[in-house]
């Protein structure tokens, strides 16, 4: 397992926590079409490598960017998704308790790199990697 | 058919189903990830588009579709993804597959496989491109 030390880095964004449910997987997997039993089968996900349901890898990215864009400063600042790269540590099971954090990386005239990481509530890290943004000029008011 | 492993070949390509998209789906999206940024959940603005991370998720769940991942794949280990384009609601699209590299692991019955995955809509249009990596088991004596 590992863990992070909160005290490493300086984060730009630090986002509000969600529990990750059932329904949450179970939406995930109805809108994607992903219905692999190590995400709904709850029973062949026990005798799996997790021993237990897992929340989808994409699922994980996607929560990272919706538990940000929560954070004041990031909802204002960032527009389309241009690039993302992510790399899967450790599983997000039913029932845990997710917070996402970044920190800028590269600022360009209408671009930005923000490096992410999305952590359990006892720090585990789940998934990291980064978003490259276009600057959301049009919806700054 | 599943694909183990040692069946994948650097260069094989694999065409998913289509699937044609839908406004109510991709807002849904947005709202489930809780992702309300005016540019994905305001329709008045010029700027509006469908959420970016749903065309990615979509192509994870068609590439699955195929049914030749379910049986072998073994765990999702990370991507590298490029949007260059926005899907359009009444779209139509496609994600093409295509064994990028492979490489065997300390386990001598799995191995790590990264695909290319294209994603197109019906005039062929690249919309997004990314690699996906994932751990494989072997076929080994599988029946």
């Amino acid at each position: 397992m590992t863990t992070v030390d909160p005290s490493s880095h300086e984060w730009d964004f630090i986002s509000p926590a969600r529990t990750v449910t059932e329904a949450d997987v179970i939406e995930f997997a109805t809108l994607c079409g992903d219905w692999m039993p190590s995400h709904v089968d709850a029973e062949a996900a026990a005798a799996g490598i997790f021993g237990a349901r897992v929340a989808h890898g994409p699922y994980v990215v996607s929560l990272a960017m919706g538990l940000l864009s929560r954070v004041p400063a990031f909802y204002e600042q960032f527009g389309a998704v241009l690039k993302l790269t992510s790399t899967a540590r450790s599983p997000v099971y039913l029932g845990d308790t997710v917070h996402a954090r970044a920190v800028v990386k590269q600022e360009l005239a209408d671009q930005v790199t923000l490096e992410f990481e999305v952590l359990t509530s006892d720090e585990r890290l789940t998934s990291y990697g980064t978003f490259e943004f276009a600057r959301n000029e049009e919806d700054r008011t | 058919m599943t694909l183990y492993y040692d069946d994948m070949s650097v260069g094989d390509e694999h065409i998913t189903a289509r699937k044609t998209i839908r406004a109510e789906e991709v807002s849904r999206f947005a709202s489930s990830i809780g992702d309300w940024r005016p540019r994905y959940i305001d329709e008045t603005r010029p700027n509006h588009a469908p959420h970016e991370l749903y065309l990615y998720s979509l192509s994870f769940g068609l590439r699955i579709r195929t049914n030749l991942f379910n049986e072998s794949g073994v765990a999702f280990l990370g991507c590298e993804w490029e949007f260059m384009q926005n899907v359009a609601v009444g779209d139509t699209i496609v994600v093409a597959v295509r064994i990028e590299s492979k490489r065997p692991t300390r386990q001598p019955d799995r191995g790590i496989v990264v695909q290319r995955v294209d994603i197109r809509n019906q005039d062929g249009e690249l919309l997004q491109s990314g690699t996906h990596t994932a751990m494989y088991r072997h076929r080994g004596d599988t029946p």
